[in-house]
């Protein structure tokens, strides 16, 4: 995951000159992008003597073919764009919140513990909600950590969230063991009420519409709401948003707050609509594929959303690919990491076009 | 000078730089014997930058020679003046904070990259140097940990170990306390003894009579005279500072009679990016409907000040009252729904956020945009931006291109509308016409005069003196963080001003 450490601080860095570029333009860097990783993946499947076109059919197309293929897309989807979108509050502010994963543990645990015997039978309905706002906070709070680091003593947020998650997951792994543990294995007990579904017979259930409705939320924070605005300027010019009367270190504390509420969330219905109980690696990675999310749909609310769905069918295809290709499922994380190579490279490209473009014009 | 049969250490002779068809340097010449210090003395933009950094190597001159040792030298770089003996200590000092003095001189003495570094002989030598000069500074500990001053010594050792013996000072005292200025005269001094030549630049006259053997002065780019620092006075080198250009009265402005005071501060302290203390108890009252001039040589708290002012920066000790009404010191956003506005000396970074269209950079510094349902009317907004932009005659192609295309004319005049949209009690207006072309710095002086009759009060920092005169109902006069002059401008000369500037009295 060094990797992503490194990308996401290079992804700050040209974001800056990528951000003038036009919509146009940004939306053909992210489109080729994609297709650039898809073709290189290509060369990748023929390696293992496997047909391309049949591989891509099963991870993007086989996925939507039947309503319960599509509950499985939304139980990988809704997670996703929940933490795409908090990636994308400190992407704004020109931060990087790297600890989704531990946050979205949080986010679960806090589901769980209100879930489970003896709160849960306690609560009943009650405890779908109320552990839903406990993971929103614990997600929060975990994030606010890294947070108080970076206001405080100027630590990297990037390093210590990245840090975080190794802390959520051994903590995570104590109480599956030990004080949740419930039966022979290392999991939780079942929680009492999950998220009720939008249709029998799927999987998908109400939390797909929460997360949507976030989006929009989130679009319109950004957009159309002095702290959205203000955010944005942070990461634009620090020394302009204070110009404008914003106290940073409020702002970047707020920043990671909210970004870690979103992964919190995302965890919260990880275990309410997916798992129902708590167990290691609940978060299945959705915390670091949130960050290609944030990237690919260029933190722009539309553009998360459709990331997310891409990313989503890549993941829940991924299985039925390997069963009928023999191609291995983790196939996609190549993908993924192919596919943000490429959005380094076009936006880096285009960053240096603009570059030269001033200096002829300044001529 | 006891031998004059020696060759001077450096000579110049018809320097001449030209930037955008204006002479930066026009014909220079200038000599510094050994064992002398020769005082550079001249405004901000007189030209003495210009003729260090070809000294130095890293401009070129467009016409005229240079001398060193007798011999004439092409000086292309930092390199070559090195190996000719120059050495320039600048404002900002070319050292790593971590390491410590010894290890940031053996970065400069080592030879190929894979050579190995000799740290012994390298602490043996400055250890030998440190004596010589009298220089007394801590080699070992990181120099992040030291202050400023110790910096600066470890700097000048640095130009004594690759041994150079003519030595550039550009504004050394500029970042020393009082005190402190003391034990780098002495070092000055000693250098002298060792036959070494300083080019010496300051601002403060009392220094430059201290120090210096000789002094020449600059002004617009030429050396407008040249006396032995016995035979001046201050008020000598003050009438060769401005020359003979009296400041252009006819566009002079009736006074209106003030208004109330709209903005008063008292006992205001503050440190700047580096945490020197800049301002050290600045009193200021400004009333509506005036136009009150703050002149000083930069460095001497006006940035801090004008940051303080308009609540950008927190004062650490004072008071700022706005209509009587005592500020919240540590709410930057009280400021600003208090009615001040601001423009700030860096309009690309600060006053804009460069990667912005316009019309989002019409809401900074704003609380009054327009609004649907408590949400920002993006609509209502760009309308209100390009309107704006109309009224103050922006050039560009309309509120959707980014602030980093506007040319520096054109995004000071959307500052502007943007600053003077509401009608602000008090307007803190920085530099604002610096680096502009005359048309639009003359269009930026015009909006102000408007302003202050609309009832604003008006803080202008700048750095033209003929500005201040042709614009100000009131010039106060910032000298170490103080203000140590209030003058009538009607009343008074640019000679009395400038020489309140240099820390000497009337």
């Amino acid at each position: 995951m060094s990797v992503l450490t490194e990308m996401s601080a290079s992804f700050q860095k040209s974001v800056t000159h990528y951000r003038g570029a036009s919509g146009i333009r940004k939306a053909a860097i992210l489109l080729l992008s994609v297709v650039a990783a898809m073709l290189i993946g290509s060369l990748l499947i023929l390696a293992v003597g496997a047909d391309p076109l049949e591989a891509y059919y099963y991870m993007l197309l086989r996925p939507l073919s039947s309503i319960t293929s599509i509950g499985e897309v939304a139980m990988y989807f809704t997670p996703l764009l929940l933490v795409g979108l908090g990636v994308s509050v400190t992407f704004h502010a020109k931060l990087s919140n790297l600890g989704g994963e531990g946050q979205m543990l949080f986010g679960a645990l806090g589901m769980t513990v209100v879930g489970v015997p003896p709160v849960g039978s306690f609560l009943g309905i009650w405890s779908l909600p109320v552990g839903i706002l406990l993971g929103i906070l614990m997600g929060a709070l975990w994030a606010a950590v890294a947070g108080f680091f970076r206001v405080r003593f100027n630590a990297s947020e990037i390093v210590v969230t990245l840090m975080l998650n190794y802390i959520a997951e051994q903590f995570i792994s104590y109480i599956v063991f030990y004080p949740l543990r419930s039966g022979a294995e290392p999991q939780s007990a079942k929680i009492a009420c999950a998220l009720p579904k939008i249709y029998q017979g799927s999987r998908i259930n109400w939390g797909v519409v929460v997360a949507l409705i976030l989006a929009a939320v989130y679009g319109v924070m950004i957009r159309r709401t002095r702290f959205g605005y203000h955010l944005r300027a942070l990461g634009g010019s620090e020394r302009a948003a204070e110009y404008s009367g914003v106290r940073k270190k409020r702002y970047y504390f707020l920043a990671m707050l909210i970004s870690g509420a979103f992964c919190g969330l995302a965890g919260a219905i990880q275990i309410s609509g997916n798992t129902m109980r708590l167990m290691e690696g609940v978060a299945g990675d959705v915390g670091f594929s949130g960050i290609v999310v944030a990237m690919l749909g260029s933190m722009n609310p539309v553009g998360v959303v459709l990331a997310a769905l891409f990313m989503a069918l890549l993941s829940a295809g991924s299985v039925t690919m390997q069963v009928k290709t023999g191609i291995p499922a983790s196939f996609t994380s190549v993908l993924e990491a192919l596919i943000v190579l490429f959005i380094l490279l076009g936006m880096a490209v285009s960053a240096a076009q603009s570059k030269r473009k001033k200096v002829n014009t300044a001529r | 000078m006891s031998n004059e049969s020696r060759q001077p250490l450096l000579e110049l002779r018809g320097i001449t730089k030209i930037f955008g068809g204006v002479p930066a340097n026009d014909s220079i010449d200038l000599t510094l014997h050994r064992g002398e210090v020769l005082a550079l003395l001249g405004e901000n933009g007189a030209g003495k930058s210009t003729l260090m950094n070809i000294i130095y190597g890293i401009y070129r001159p467009d016409a005229g020679h240079i001398l060193v040792k007798g011999t004439e030298r092409k000086i292309s770089s930092p390199k070559d003046a090195m190996a000719c003996g120059i050495g320039m200590v600048h404002q900002h000092f070319m050292l790593i904070g971590r390491f410590s003095a010894v290890e940031n001189i053996c970065l400069i003495s080592a030879g190929g990259a894979l050579s190995l570094l000799d740290q012994k002989k390298v602490r043996d030598s400055l250890e030998e140097l440190k004596g010589r000069y009298g220089i007394e500074v801590d080699l070992d500990c990181p120099v992040e940990q030291l202050s400023i001053s110790m910096q600066q010594k470890i700097e000048i050792l640095k130009l004594l170990y690759t041994g150079a013996d003519i030595l550039i000072l550009d504004e050394p005292t500029a970042v020393l306390l009082p005190q402190e200025c003391g034990s780098l005269f002495e070092i000055i001094r000693h250098m002298t003894e060792q036959d070494k030549g300083v080019i010496f630049i300051s601002h403060k006259l009392d220094e430059v009579m201290e120090i210096s053997g000789r002094i020449d002065v600059l002004s617009h780019g030429r050396v407008t005279g040249h006396v032995n620092t016995a035979e001046a006075d201050k008020d000598l080198i003050v009438r060769m500072m401005s020359g003979d250009n009296v400041p252009d009265m006819s566009g002079y402005i009736k006074k209106e009679p003030r208004g109330e005071i709209a903005l008063s501060c008292g006992g205001l302290e503050a440190f700047d990016d580096r945490r020197v203390q800049t301002l050290n108890g600045v009193e200021l009252t400004v009333h509506r409907g005036e136009i009150v001039g703050v002149a000083g040589v930069e460095g001497n708290g006006q940035n801090e000040l004008a940051e303080v002012l308009a609540g950008v920066r927190r004062a650490s000790a004072g008071r700022i009252e706005v209509d009587g009404r005592e500020m919240d010191l540590s709410d930057p956003a009280g400021f600003i729904e208090c009615g001040i506005g601001y423009i700030p000396s860096d309009r690309n970074t600060v006053g804009t956020v460069p990667d912005f269209p316009l019309y989002e950079n019409w809401l900074l510094r704003n609380r009054s945009y327009p609004q649907k349902r408590g949400l920002i009317d993006l609509h209502a907004v760009q309308e209100q931006a390009s309107q704006a932009m109309a009224d103050f005659d922006v050039r560009t192609t309309g509120c959707l291109e980014r602030s980093a295309n506007l040319s520096g004319g054109n995004l000071q005049k959307f500052i502007l509308a943007r600053e003077l949209k509401n009608d602000p009690k008090v307007l803190i207006c920085s530099y604002p016409t610096r680096g502009l072309d005359v048309k639009a710095a003359w269009f930026i002086r015009s909006q102000l005069t408007k302003a202050k009759e609309r009832g604003t009060g008006v803080v202008l920092f700048s750095g033209d003196l003929d500005e201040l005169f042709a614009i100000s109902d009131r010039i106060v006069v910032l000298y170490r963080g103080k203000v140590v002059g209030q003058l009538r401008p009607e009343k008074t000369t640019t000679q009395e001003v400038i020489l309140l500037m240099m820390g000497g009295k009337p």
